[in-house]
């Protein structure tokens, strides 16, 4: 039975994620005047799992220097980080009913990062340490912004239960009432998910392919495979704490279409500013966080500490 | 059942104190404190305080990353030292598995201390009592934070002496 569940829980983010790399390849292509893959199956629907059956037949590499056990843990850690970011997630049942789910979610994605880190020193090769010490500056210092900002929502919300966001949005979404804040959220997601403005980790041109160069076959398929999960995820998040689907406790099935399908356009606007945008350069990145980000998303959040308690309606109201 | 959690898990916690004290490479150093550090917050949820158990994961976490990627970017070796061949870490070991045979015929029973409670003012009032905590601090614990933002300005200045002229 637990097998059962663990499956039936794990399977549908997997094929969710090997969607999101066939539509990220196809819309990429069209944006670019091409087709993208439209060999294998009817428009290339069968071209992910064809994918993932060559990166799972290939030899795995493993280099002689290498620190073997952390070189191994590493691509685990990351993926099953990537699946149990999913567990608290209300859509909109979950299922693990957290009271504290936002920091649950926080403190596994700060997790997260270590396994970039480890993974960057255990390949003993200096482009995978340097690529690997870029991506863990940038993760953490956007970390920090995510915090300051999921805070200032929490103070409206009045407690870290992710449950509670629907409540608190039953009238309004509040991407309009935390406007600043929602749009930097967004672009924090960007840059905590390495992706495209933001992807100096990977740029291939730049560092040869960031922390995961010595990686190849299955570890560099689970790399990728949490990159892709982390994204979803944390777009999910990004649609319950601004765009909360309403609860109708009859009718938790329309919730949940709801939910999914924010969160699908939301990893669409993923794919089209990675069309769209160049690529920042490394010290605009850090920029942009320290002294535009921080500054103001500090400033929110004092403002958001002050106005329930100047209008005395303080948090939650049931 | 969850006094054996406990338990386990605070062996767990002693044998993660071991690795990262038997100086291996800074490294597999950092990896050991982090897995004793979840660790030590595993036993803090397990005895019901799930807040400080998170908080304290978080801040702990996020807060060594920095040193870790320090110590990484330093500990660039071609063959770092792990435990295979450490003779303090299998010596650690074998002392406390000595040491937990002379307890459990010394003592006879294992025993976990389950009552630990941080401030219980308000009982169990809608939030979970170590919520209550972080008021208390602010409140009447406003000493404590003067203390404890000492401590910190002290050991930054520590910190900076130790590393001035590297």
């Amino acid at each position: 039975m637990f097998t059962i569940n663990l499956l039936l829980y794990i399977i549908p983010i997997l094929l969710a994620v090997a969607f999101l790399t066939l539509i990220e390849r196809k819309v990429l292509g069209y944006m670019q005047f091409r087709k993208g893959p439209n060999m294998v199956g009817p428009y290339g629907l069968l071209q992910p799992f064809a994918d993932a059956v060559k990166l799972f037949t290939k030899e795995p590499l493993h280099p002689l220097t290498s620190s073997t056990s952390m070189f191994i843990i590493a691509p685990i850690l990351a993926l099953s980080i990537a699946l149990t970011i999913w567990t608290p997630l209300p859509m909109p049942n979950t299922l693990l009913d957290l009271n504290l789910g936002l920091i649950f979610i926080l403190s596994l994605s700060g997790l997260s990062v270590y396994s970039i880190l480890w993974s960057g020193w255990a390949s003993n090769s200096k482009y995978a340490l340097i690529g690997a010490l870029r991506a863990v500056a940038q993760t953490i210092s956007y970390e920090v912004s995510l915090a300051i900002i999921l805070l200032s929502i929490m103070l409206i919300n009045g407690s870290f239960t992710l449950k509670t966001m629907s409540v608190t949005q039953e009238n309004f979404w509040l991407i309009i009432t935390t406007w600043p804040l929602a749009m930097m959220w967004y672009i924090s997601t960007l840059a905590e998910t390495n992706r495209a403005p933001f992807d100096l980790t990977e740029g291939e041109s730049e560092l040869v392919s960031g922390f995961n160069v010595e990686y190849a076959a299955g570890p560099f398929a689970m790399f990728f495979l949490a990159e892709y999960a982390n994204i979803i995820a944390m777009n999910a998040i990004t649609t319950i704490l601004f765009l909360g689907p309403s609860l109708m406790p009859n009718l938790s099935h329309l919730n949940t279409m709801s939910f999914m399908t924010k969160t699908l356009l939301l990893t669409m606007t993923f794919l089209w500013v990675r069309a769209s945008y160049p690529r920042f350069r490394y010290d605009q990145l850090m920029h942009l966080l320290w002294k535009n980000f921080l500054p103001m998303t500090l400033a929110m959040c004092l403002w958001f500490i002050s106005l329930p308690i100047a209008l005395s309606c303080i948090p939650p109201q049931m | 059942m969850e006094t054996m959690l406990i338990f386990v898990l605070s062996l767990m916690l002693i044998f993660g104190f071991v690795a990262f004290a038997s100086k291996p490479s800074p490294v597999y150093g950092g990896l050991s404190l982090v897995v004793s550090g979840g660790l030590g917050c595993a036993i803090i949820v397990s005895l019901n305080s799930t807040f400080l158990g998170l908080i304290v994961f978080l801040i702990y976490l996020g807060g060594m990353l920095v040193v870790f990627g320090y110590t990484a970017a330093m500990a660039t070796e071609e063959y770092p030292e792990s435990w295979v061949d450490n003779m303090v870490a299998f010596s650690m070991l074998l002392l406390s598995l000595l040491m937990e045979m002379v307890w459990l015929m010394v003592s006879g029973e294992v025993e976990v201390v389950m009552a630990v409670e941080l401030f219980d003012s308000l009982g169990n009032y809608c939030v979970g009592q170590d919520w209550n905590g972080v008021s208390l601090l602010y409140g009447c614990g406003g000493w404590a934070m003067v203390l404890l933002g000492w401590i910190l300005f002290i050991t930054i200045l520590v910190v900076l002496e130790v590393i001035r002229g590297l």
